[in-house]
């Protein structure tokens, strides 16, 4: 166990340090200089573009600019942006609340909602629900998040005027604990909304497919044959054994379920990553797009990380060598 | 090749239904090359919701929305054929190989696929498009940069199956050198594999295409969904038919691959 542990460790920061190269290359080969960018291009004291590019690390060469990155994201130091005149990960941190609480929210209720319908789904396999159930998720599935989210707005915040259209917070909320609480849940209710139906459509289809596998087994025929109830034969029996996939498939879809979040971040104004990540395409700040693009890589890598450990620990079925 | 794809085939609902929608948007995106006038020309009837001259309404500078919904199909369906033809060539072609050969190479492919696992495509494509500019070939050769590793690893698997088979150890015993194995015993075998993830990459690609132009960072020359759906941001509750269209070709679209996908997974019989 411990010699798994430690080879899956080696494993992740190898893949990590993989990445931070393939990234910082990518945004280095960008034609233009940062340091033109920032005095402005139209001509100026070549002293002063020697000083900034001095002060920037632009005048040592690529392979030295990226050991030097690479030994700072070791440290926790994701460099600084120019732009903001901030140090990357403060703005990073100042950020990420907003998007786990609407990423969380999302997952966890489709969560909820998709394993429930991927059951149904398939217990009642051929029938009208199971029919409806499964072209619905692949619609959802299907449709741009952004448009789904333009659409609700323009329903439930334009027309009906039931939510507000975006943001986060209003200033004409109540100041209370609780009024600031329904009003976030508010404001939440249309994005978290929105990336959670994306979700089920995913989650419904991978637990219809893993729970038609799982009641093919022996077992189950078995716990029916004794007369177990259908209900708990499903979720007591069948469903944990289904699961597995389910979380695989899932956290190997978290890269879309990240870009979904951008989308609909933009289409609400949300204040979180995603809404950083485009600013920042904007503005041109290399440093910042460098240190998103490697969060989350590193948030996919310590999920996968974390689910296989789970498994290793908690099934006996899985042999860690 | 093509008798023993469809010699295998069940007959799929689901099949079906996604390359007949296929093919309506395509005739839709042919028709609409001649006949179609220019995207781009503005009207005078600015924000006309939908009547018999312009059966999809008019835009903010009285563009015809239909003659641009059309167009659009062609951005997002030469990105999608693209990446996705591009995608699977590589991705057949390294992972026969690594998976024949074994080794240092398949060692690096494993590797490689890993890395693409963790790299989410749309933030990469989005990165890409601030760097190297936002044209359709460069987003198209950055998908196919980013799609090919997965093809490679179920094509791998593939052949790690079939390697050891009785029909490859009697094509051997025949005198029949690698190369033979490789594309006449193997390839055949895998390639339905290669057909459906290429049809769910392009579905994916045409979300990416739509997503990076609905953030502004599309190709600008060309009409894209993405593009129109961000135009109709600043009219949502005001024109809702600037919004509909766009997005509904985008999802019929994608949901068609998809389909398509689906279809010959269940008409393959393969998980």
């Amino acid at each position: 166990m411990v010699r798994y542990l430690a080879r899956r460790l080696v494993g992740s920061i190898v893949l990590l340090v993989v990445v931070v190269a393939l990234t910082f290359l990518l945004v280095r080969l960008a034609p233009g200089d940062t340091a033109v960018t920032l005095a402005g291009s139209g001509g100026g004291d070549p002293a002063y573009f020697a000083l900034l590019r001095e002060r920037l690390g632009l005048n040592q060469s690529v392979p030295e600019q990226l050991l030097c990155y690479i030994g700072g994201v070791l440290r926790g130091d994701l460099g600084f942006s120019v732009v903001r005149g901030r140090p990357v990960r403060d703005v990073l941190l100042e950020r990420l609340p907003a998007t786990l609480l609407l990423v969380g929210t999302a997952i966890t209720l489709s969560t909820i909602g998709g394993v429930i319908l991927g059951v149904v789904a398939a217990a009642r396999r051929k029938t009208w629900a199971d029919g409806a159930i499964s072209s619905c998720s692949l619609v959802v599935y299907s449709l741009p998040v952004f448009w789904l989210g333009q659409v609700a707005v323009g329903l439930f915040a334009v027309r009906l005027r039931w939510l507000p259209t975006g943001g986060m917070t209003s200033i004409t909320a109540s100041p209370t604990r609780l009024g600031r609480l329904v009003d976030l849940g508010r404001h939440l209710a249309l994005p978290a909304g929105i990336l959670g139906l994306l979700l089920i459509g995913l989650i419904v289809r991978i637990t219809r497919t893993a729970m038609l596998e799982v009641l093919q087994e022996d077992y189950i025929a078995a716990a029916r044959s004794r007369g177990h109830p259908v209900r708990r034969v499903l979720f007591c029996h069948a469903l944990p054994n289904a699961v597995r996939p389910v979380l695989t498939v899932v956290t190997s879809q978290l890269g879309v379920i990240l870009t979904a979040g951008v989308l609909v971040e933009t289409v609400f104004s949300w204040p979180g990553l995603g809404r950083l990540l485009l600013d920042s395409v904007l503005a041109r700040d290399n440093p910042m797009l460098v240190g998103l693009l490697l969060l989350s890589s590193m948030s996919l890598i310590v999920v996968n990380l974390a689910t296989d450990l789970l498994y290793a620990l908690v099934d006996p079925r899985v042999s860690y060598r | 090749m093509t008798r023993l794809l469809t010699r295998r085939l069940k007959p799929s609902r689901r099949l079906r239904l996604g390359l007949l929608l296929l093919v309506v948007i395509a005739v839709g995106t042919a028709a609409a090359g001649p006949f179609g006038g220019d995207p781009f020309r503005p009207g005078t009837v600015t924000l006309q919701p939908p009547s018999l001259r312009h059966p999809m309404g008019t835009d903010h500078v009285g563009r015809d929305v239909l003659t641009r919904v059309s167009q659009g199909a062609g951005t997002s369906l030469s990105v999608a054929a693209i990446s996705a033809l591009a995608a699977a060539l590589m991705g057949t072609a390294a992972g026969l190989v690594a998976g024949y050969a074994g080794g240092l190479l398949d060692e690096i492919l494993l590797k490689l696929s890993e890395v693409s696992q963790v790299m989410p495509q749309f933030l990469v494509a989005l990165v890409a498009a601030a760097v190297f500019g936002s044209s359709r070939l460069v987003l198209a050769a950055v998908l196919a940069t980013t799609f090919w590793p997965s093809t490679a690893r179920l094509v791998r698997g593939e052949v790690l199956s079939l390697r050891e088979r009785e029909f490859v150890e009697a094509a051997r015993a025949q005198g029949a050198g690698g190369s033979r194995i490789l594309l006449r015993h193997l390839l055949p075998n895998a390639l339905p594999v290669v057909v459906i993830n290429a049809s769910f990459q392009a579905g994916a690609a045409v979300l990416i295409e739509a997503g990076l132009a609905f953030l502004g960072l599309g190709d600008r020359n060309v009409v894209s969904w993405g593009a129109m759906l961000a135009d109709a941001q600043t009219y949502v509750g005001i024109a809702w038919w600037l919004s509909l269209f766009p997005g509904l070709a985008a999802g019929v679209t994608v949901l068609a691959m998809n389909l398509a996908g689906d279809g010959l997974n269940e008409a393959m019989g393969i998980h």
